[in-house]
This record gives structure tokens, sequence and C-alpha cells, in this order.
């Protein structure tokens, strides 16, 4: 009965660690700002890009609140939509992207490269209400999307400026100075996409585009009925992956990024990850598209909306010795085995509280077993 | 800022030399140089049609093609029975006027349409000396109209505006159907009963962004009068009473809803639809597009790819441009399309060994003649200044527009080829329905060579650049190459002056005699009698004794330089009228010299081939415009008239270049010549 009872621990033990040869998500909030760059009718396919990504996002977890979409909105409404109040992304017509609730951070003619940065960099005006802002930190996945009309080393906003990639990179830079991301995936569905992240050099950033330098990115379809192109073939073809993902799918972006056929997309669709700390093939889809993530248990209550300054400073060194805690946690791990009941979804700071209580209750089990011999 | 200056004192005896040696050496072997450039000039004139691109659509937002049309058979059927409908009603009413219009409006009533009819009557052929180039007729209508001295009734437009659904009403596409009710032919009939099928299947339409505004334009006094006559009311809007008692005109006398001209947004585009019997027993129906405007102007060129694009790619329609018939039996031409043809494959060959990428494409000897024909209708159009069709009443207010005219011998059978035709005019419309703003990013100045293909600016501009090079570097070479006499540049510029005023008056002349004389001979008769005299004493300076043989050297100099300042500016007037002065002008004005001294450079035993060439062809070249003009006096004086009178009243480029360039360069080499 007692060796039974040692061995259980460490049978849960072995059993949590083999099958994470993909290791658990090490960030904990996920963010998506997804921006329409063009206007106007013609332009109809990048909203339908646009609203197909959020619709996405949304479906595989990641809150309205943490998507910031960024929208000239002027198409379902537009006279010349024969379907009015209505986008779809597909002239099968089975789909509107318009239906429900779909909450657009930045309409119109807010979409412009100001905002874009502010956003990025969260430099507002104090009246900017929190909605409208992207509230990341160090340990977020933030997923940007952009598309439009692009060129080399730039993308249009609303056909009156543009954006450069010096800038974008600028903007990156700074997020990762003030700690607003922890893995950024920027996508770019436009021509000649690749140029608009060669500039990124800040850590952690992985970039997927539609198109290398000197090519033009294609529309997938045209819908005879609407009268335009209603979406680009690499969001296509994105799209049509992420449609077999689940929230608990494994799916990797390796396998994502290996839909892309020249072929098909009648472009070169192509990657950075030269700045991304981890392989491809060990970081699953959901963690940008979708919203799994490692969740954390605090060891004492929330203290931003009580304005304690210490209290905040005490969680902030909490987090930093994150690290030297996880060792710790290791040379405890036999005992943690008992409460691993309790593991899915633990994080660091949870593990080290779970290791603890693991080890005490072994200790426990160990001197009760005692007391019931000696008895 | 001192530096500078000294900089720059600095600098010019360095640029200037290169520049001022570059001159010296092509005015030294001027005669080499003029040579080269006359040759360039026409072989790159010939080679136009080989030169030219395929036309595109420039601007992004039309998405042509990119909608199913929705036209169907069943559309068709309605259209035929609406011609039928129209042709009963004719032959079986009273007053086929007010029984139209009644049918009319009701019928546009039924589509939700706001209709009103508009009178207008013809303009009065008045010649007004202040009013050229800036013509502005009046179409203003009393109860009558007076045409020719007599009272007549005015001319009725209807016109129906289908609001669009969801649109801001700030835009409009015009549709224009000519009718002539005094004899209304069977495919005027269907042209209407079409257009009324199109109405109906636009009001149903959600795509609708701008108005549809359609004006049966009563083509009584010429369609293009109006629809001149709707457009100007339509963009300045009459306010005196007398006219607003004209427009209180009703289709039944009393009904007051369509007693206002109505308006809808600013006009996008207009599309005039005309069907017309074939000629001859081929079924074979084709659309023609028409587009040249008053002087030369063309639409954006993007009207012309959008119907030329939706074409081609349903492959339905024989889709032809007007041309010159004659020309496809010249047998020379023909001959210069093979050489073109065997020269653009041996090229084709050459690219493709060098660049893998390169399309291999060349004109053939049968698209080469076909361009040439082309091409050579559009510049005449173009020369004329008359436009080819009422599209050209929409260039005078700065909007697009074309002509798209059916030519069919059996449009009563040929259901297919009609619903095809509404297909197109549905497509063309949803595309410039997409537009954002007015047309604005493609071409304006191009000549068509084929319904695919255009000459744009860029290349036909060389040609006429190389004709028009020789008249500045001849000049110059003439004023260093000899010395002149005292008195002799005063005396040129007298002439000179003389001879431009009296081609001045020549040129008002007309503008007076009509309002002196009544009958066209009298006039025309007066204006040669009185021109005649007034030149007489200029002929007559010429009596001073010539002290040189060179006396006329500073004449004609100034005579070329003159040419070559006038042409410069004309080109950019009407291309077509600058390129015919030209090609005309060059060698008159370059072999000008007088007779005596041709007569002796062909005896002397030392003269030059060139000197003898010049002295042979200097007489026929000089001479041959004068020829031209009596030849035309003799055989059509009476036409010449009422010619004059046509070219005033459109404002025509033609008539201020021939007044002002070629007949004072003419009468100056005339002078030269037979001083």
């Amino acid at each position: 009965m007692a060796p039974l009872l040692l061995l259980l621990p460490l049978l849960l033990l072995i059993s949590s660690i083999a099958p994470s040869a993909m290791a658990a998500p090490a960030h904990t909030s996920n963010w998506a700002v997804l921006v329409c760059t063009s206007r106007y009718w013609f332009n109809y396919r990048h909203m339908a890009n646009t609203l197909s990504i959020y619709h996405t996002v949304k479906r595989l977890g990641i809150p309205d609140d943490h998507i910031l979409l960024m929208l000239a909105d002027d198409m379902a409404c537009n006279a010349r939509n024969s379907r009015p109040a209505q986008v779809f992304n597909n002239e099968d017509h089975k789909l509107n992207l318009y239906g429900e609730n779909v909450e657009v951070d930045y309409r119109g003619y807010e979409v412009t490269v100001d905002n874009f940065l502010r956003v990025l960099t969260g430099r507002h005006d104090p009246a900017v209400p929190r909605s409208k802002r992207l509230l990341s930190d160090e340990s977020s996945n933030v997923l940007l999307y952009m598309t439009g009309h692009g060129g080399d080393q730039f993308i249009k906003f609303q056909d009156a400026e543009e954006i450069q990639s010096h800038d974008l990179a600028d903007a990156i830079q700074q997020m990762h100075q003030k700690g607003r991301y922890r893995e950024i995936l920027f996508m770019v569905d436009t021509c000649q996409a690749s140029t608009l992240y060669s500039q990124v050099y800040s850590p952690g950033v992985l970039a997927a585009s539609s198109s290398k330098k000197g090519e033009n990115s294609y529309s997938h379809h045209l819908d005879m009925d609407v009268g335009v192109s209603v979406i680009d073939r690499f969001t296509y073809y994105t799209l049509q992956f992420l449609e077999g993902v689940r929230t608990d799918s494994a799916a990797t972006l390796e396998s994502l990024f290996r839909v892309y056929d020249p072929r098909l997309l009648m472009s070169n669709a192509s990657f950075r990850d030269d700045l991304f700390r981890r392989k491809l093939d060990e970081v699953r889809v959901t963690e940008f598209f979708g919203s799994v993530m490692d969740v954390k248990h605090t060891p004492s209550g929330y203290s931003g909306f009580t304005g304690d300054p210490t209290r905040r400073s005490d969680r902030r060194r909490s987090e930093g010795e994150a690290k030297p805690r996880r060792e710790e946690r290791e040379a405890t791990a036999a005992a943690a085995a008992a409460a691993s009941e309790l593991e899915v979804g633990a994080g660091d700071e949870g593990d080290w509280v779970l290791g603890v209580s693991c080890l005490l209750i072994g200790v426990t089990t160990v001197l009760w077993h005692k007391a019931l011999r000696t008895d | 800022m001192g530096a500078d200056g000294e900089k720059d004192r600095q600098a010019p005896p360095l640029k200037g030399r290169l520049l001022a040696r570059l001159a010296v050496l092509i005015v030294r072997h001027a005669a080499l140089v003029s040579f080269v450039c006359c040759v360039a000039g026409i072989v790159s004139l010939m080679l136009l049609p080989v030169l030219a691109k395929s036309v595109y659509v420039d601007e992004n937002a039309l998405l042509p093609g990119s909608a199913r049309a929705t036209f169907s058979h069943y559309d068709t059927l309605k259209a035929h029975d609406l011609a039928r409908e129209i042709q009963t009603l004719l032959s079986s009413s009273t007053d086929p006027q007010k029984d139209f219009r009644k049918w009319l409006g009701d019928r546009l009533d039924a589509l939700g349409a706001d209709y009103y009819f508009h009178r207008f009557c013809p303009p009065t052929r008045s010649f007004s000396i202040l009013g050229f180039l800036s013509t502005s007729h009046t179409y203003e209508a009393g109860k009558h109209c007076l045409v020719d001295g007599r009272e007549q009734t005015p001319g009725v437009n209807a016109v129906g505006i289908l609001r669009a659904h969801q649109g801001d009403g700030n835009e409009a596409i015009v549709l224009v159907t000519p009718f002539e009710l005094e004899n209304l032919t069977a495919e005027n009939a269907i042209a209407m009963g079409l257009s009324l099928s199109l109405l109906d299947l636009l009001s149903r339409a959600l795509w609708l962004a701008k108005d549809v505004v359609w004006v049966a334009a009563d083509s009584k006094y010429e369609k293009y009068t109006a629809v001149a006559a709707w457009l100007k009311e339509y963009h300045e809007p009459l306010v005196s009473d007398s006219s607003f008692e004209g427009m209180h005109y009703t289709q039944d006398g009393n009904s007051s809803r369509d007693i206002f001209f109505k308006r809808a947004g600013s006009i996008t585009a207009g599309f005039v639809l005309e069907f017309t019997r074939g000629a001859g027993a081929t079924k074979v129906s084709s659309l023609e597009i028409h587009a040249e405007g008053s002087n030369g102007q063309m639409p954006n060129m993007d009207m012309i790819s959008v119907v030329n694009l939706l074409v081609s790619w349903r492959q339905q329609f024989h889709l032809t441009l007007e041309g010159v018939p004659r020309i496809k039996d010249w047998q020379w031409l023909r001959s210069v399309g093979y050489v073109f043809e065997i020269v653009g494959k041996k090229a084709a060959e050459l690219r493709k060994a060098f660049l893998s990428h390169a399309k291999a494409s060349f004109t053939t000897a049968e698209d080469y003649v076909n361009g040439v024909s082309v091409l050579l209708r559009s510049c005449w159009n173009q020369m004329l200044g008359v436009p080819t069709g009422s599209h050209g009443a929409f260039r005078d207010f700065q909007l697009d527009a074309v002509t798209l005219e059916v030519v069919s011998t059996d449009l009563e059978h040929n259901m297919d080829f009609l619903t095809n035709f509404g297909r197109l005019i549905e497509g063309v419309l949803r595309s410039v329905n997409n537009l954002l703003e007015k047309f604005h990013q493609s071409l304006f100045l191009y000549i068509m060579v084929s319904p695919n293909k255009f000459v744009s600016i860029s290349t036909y501009i060389i040609p006429f650049g190389l004709l028009l090079s020789n008249f500045p570097i001849q000049a110059a070479a003439l004023c260093t190459s000899v010395k002149a006499t005292p008195g002799s540049w005063t005396r040129a510029i007298l002439v000179v002056i003389l001879v431009e005023t009296w081609s001045l008056g020549n040129a008002i002349c007309p503008a007076i005699l009509f309002h002196l004389f009544s009958s066209a001979p009298t006039r025309l008769a007066v204006w040669i009698l009185l021109s005649g005299l007034c030149l007489a004493p200029v002929f007559c300076l010429r009596s001073d004794a010539h002290a040189s043989d060179d006396w006329y050297v500073p004449l004609k100099s100034l005579t070329l330089g003159l040419t070559g300042i006038a042409l410069g500016i004309l080109s950019a007037v009407n291309f077509s009228v600058a390129l015919a002065g030209a090609l005309l002008l060059v060698p008159m004005c370059l072999s000008a010299q007088p007779f005596s001294s041709s007569w002796r450079a062909l005896w002397k035993p030392k003269s030059g081939v060139i000197s003898r060439v010049n002295a042979v062809l200097a007489p026929a070249l000089t001479c041959f415009p004068l020829l031209v003009v009596l030849t035309i006096l003799a055989r059509e004086s009476a036409g010449l008239w009422s010619f004059v009178e046509l070219m005033w009243f459109w404002g025509s480029a033609l008539y201020v270049s021939a007044f002002l360039v070629f007949l004072p360069c003419s009468i100056l080499c005339l002078y030269i010549f037979f001083s």
C-alpha cells in the first residue's frame, strides 16, 4: 500500500512530462491588432480579409476587448453594395462577416498612420478610452495583421499617407523597450509584403508575408454578384487552414506556413524567424490566433485598482523572480505530482505554490504512514 | 550671395560654349540635319500604327466586367414590345407629338423615374466676331423657333431621372437615345425600347450609386443640338422671366409635376446609344465607337477601353472604329505594311533570342493598313474640328462621353445581339458606377489605331517634333550664312507684317460679309475680290531693285521662324491640324526661293545636285497650295462658303490655322518665288 502511494506522484509526474514535447505556452495574454489600411469600394477584399481574421481570432478565444480592429468600414453600407449591410469573403455568400457583433475600434478616417503607431506604442492622449488601447504587457503575445496596398518598404493608409518599414521597426522596438509584448506574429497581406518587416530588429518578432520584394499579391476570387474581388489569396489560404483549428488543436505555425503554395498564391509567401526565440514547430497556432496561454496564480489579489504603490512593486518583483523559482520548483517536482490534477493551465507561480503544497502533502503522507506503522 | 554670383559668372562660359558649339555644328550642317529630320519624321509617321500600344483600363475603381450582367432575353423581349408599341402609337395617332410624350411620361412614371420635358430651339448660325472659339449658342425656346426665317415648333427632349436607391445623389450618368418622331425608323424604335427596358432593369438595381439620367433627344434639329441644349440648360440655368415662360410646358398642358427642369448630380459620363441600319446585305452586326469631340478633343481613354475590354472578354461583338475604306486598296501602303511586318518579325525573333521573357509580337500588313485607315480618319475628324456625334456636346462641358452605334441589318430578328448589347451597356454602366470621382487618371491625348490599340501623345509628338525642328534650324542657318544688305531686314519685317495683317483681315472678313450680303456666291466673290485687291500692293513692294541674289534670305528666315512658332502653338490646340500643317509647309518653306535664282541654278554648270533638285522642286512645292485653292474655287465654289460657315460655327482650329498660319506662310513663299 505505502510504496504504491509513494509511486503514484512519480507516475503522475512522468505522465505529465511525456506529452509536453511542445512546451506549455509561456505568455499570459493574447492581443490582436488587425488593420485594414484601404478604403473605397474596389478594395472590398481588404476589409473582408481583416474581418475574416477578426472572426477567426474571436472564435479561437481572443475576446473583443483584446482585439483592436482598424477598418475603413465603408463597404457594408456602400451605395454600390448590392447586398446592403453585408460583407462576404466568398461568393457563396454563406457567411456574412458583418452579421453579428463586430466591434470596430478605429473606424473610417480614424485609420491613420498616427493612430496605428499610437496603438502600438501606447502613447495615447489621456482621453482615449481603454477599449481603443493595446494594453498588453511583457508576457503578451500580439498578433499584428495588416492588409492593403503596399510597395517596397511601405504600406499605404487609405490613399492618403503611408507607413514605412523603418517606422514600423521603430514602433516595434519601442514596444519591446516598454515591455508591451513577449512575442509578436506580424502578418502582412499586400504587394511586396516581405519588405515591410525587413527593418524590424526587436527580439521575439516572427513575421509572415504574402509576397517577396518585387512580387504582387493577388486576390483570390471575384464575386460576380457583388461585383468585386472578395478576398486575397494569402488570407484565403490562411483562413482555410485556420478553419481546421480549434482552441485545443496542436497545429503549429510550421504547419500553417507550409500551406502557402506559390502556385496557388501566385506569389512566394515568405517568413522571417531570425528574431524569434523558439522553433516554429514548437509554437502552436493558437498561441497567436487564439487565447491558449499560461494562467498565473498570483499569491495576492490584484492590487492595480487599490493604487497602493508598494504592493504593485511587490508584484513586479515577484514576476522578475519567476525564473529562479522555476528551478526551485523542479527540485520539489516529485512531491508536486501529487496534486497534478490541478496542473492544467498552471503557471510559474502557481507551480511553486503547488510544489510546496505537494511537498507538504507528501511529507504528511510519509509521517502518517510512519505513525500508522509505529502504531 | 556674392560667392554665388561669382560662381555664376564663372560657370556660363563653360556651359555656353558647349551649347554654342553644338548649335554652330547643327547650323553648319543644317542641310544634312534637316534632311535627316525630314526623313526620320516621315518614317516615324509611317511607323505610328506599328508603335501603337494596347489599350488598358487605367482607373482601378472601374472594375470592368467584375459583375455579372443581368440583362436577359426577357428584357430584350420587353424592348421589342415597347418598340412595337411606339410604332403602333405613332401610326394610329392624330397628334403623334402629344401622344408620344404622354406615353413616354407614363412609362417613366411607372419606373419611378422623375421625368420632365425640355424644350429648345436650334441656335441661329450667326457669325459673331467676338464669340469665336468660345462659342456660346443659345437654345432658348419660346412658343416657336425661328429656323431659317420660318416659324417652327421647338424640339422637345424627354428626360427621365432614376434616383439611385442608396446613392447620395451627387453624381449622375447620362444615357442619350436620339429619336426623330417625324420619320421614326424601326431601328430608332428599338433603340427607344431597349433604353426603356434598360431603365426598367436599372430601376431595380441595388448597386446603383449614381443617378441615371436618360435623355430621349429629339433630333429634329440634329442630335447634337438636342443634347447640347439640354446640357447647357443643365449646367447654366436660365433665370430670365421670358425663358421661364417657355419652361411651363407639360405633356397635357396643365399638369404641374413636370414644370421644372430637374437635375441630378454632376455628370460623370455620358453614353449615346444609336442604332442604324447597315448598308448592304451582310448580316453581320457591329458596334462602332465614336469619340472625337469638337476640335478633336477625346474623352478619357478609359471610356473606350472599358467598352473594348467588355467586348473582348465576352467576344460577342465585332467592335469597329470608323476608318477611311478606300485606303485599304492602296497597294503601296500594303507593301509598306509588308516591309514593316518583315522587319517586325525579325525584331521579334531577335528580342526572343536575347530576352527570353519578351513577347514576340509584330504588326501584320493587314493590321497596318487597317491601322492607317483608322488613324487617318481620326486625324481627319480632329482636323475638321467638328464633333463626330452628339457626344461632342458633353466634351464642351469637359465631360467624358462616347457614342456607341450599333450597325445592323436585321435587328428585329437578332435577339442575341440585342441582349448582348444590353448586357454590354449594363456592364459599362456598372463599371462607371464604381467610379469614386471624376475620370482623372487615364489619357486624353491619344489617337486610336484600332479598337484595342492607341497612339499616345508621347509617341505621336515625335514625328511632329522632327518635322518642326526644321524651321528653327533652317532659319538660323539662313541668318548666319548670308550677310544681309542694309535695309533688307526692315523690308522683310514690313512685308511679313503686311501679309500677316492681310491674313487676319481675311479671317475676319467672312463675319462682316455675312451681315452685308445675303447670298453665298456674292459673299464669296466679294471676299476673294477684296482680299485680292488688298494683296496686290504687297506684291508691288518688290519693285525695288534687288541689290543682290540673297535679298530674300531675311524674309525667308522670318517666314520659317514665324511658321515654326505658330505650328508649335497650334499643336497644343489641335494636333492633327498642326501635323497636316507641318507636312504641307515644311517642304514649301524649305524649298522657297525666287524663280530667277532657281532658273539660274538649274543651268549653271557649277551648281550642285541639291540645288538643282531644289530648283526643280521649288516651283512645284510653292505653287501647290495655290493650285489646290484655285481648283477648289473652280469646282466647289458653292460648297466653300458653307464649309467656311461650318468651320466658324464649330470654332474649328482649322479655320484659325488656315488663315493665320497656312495662308500667310504660303503667300510669303509665293512672294519670294515671284519676285
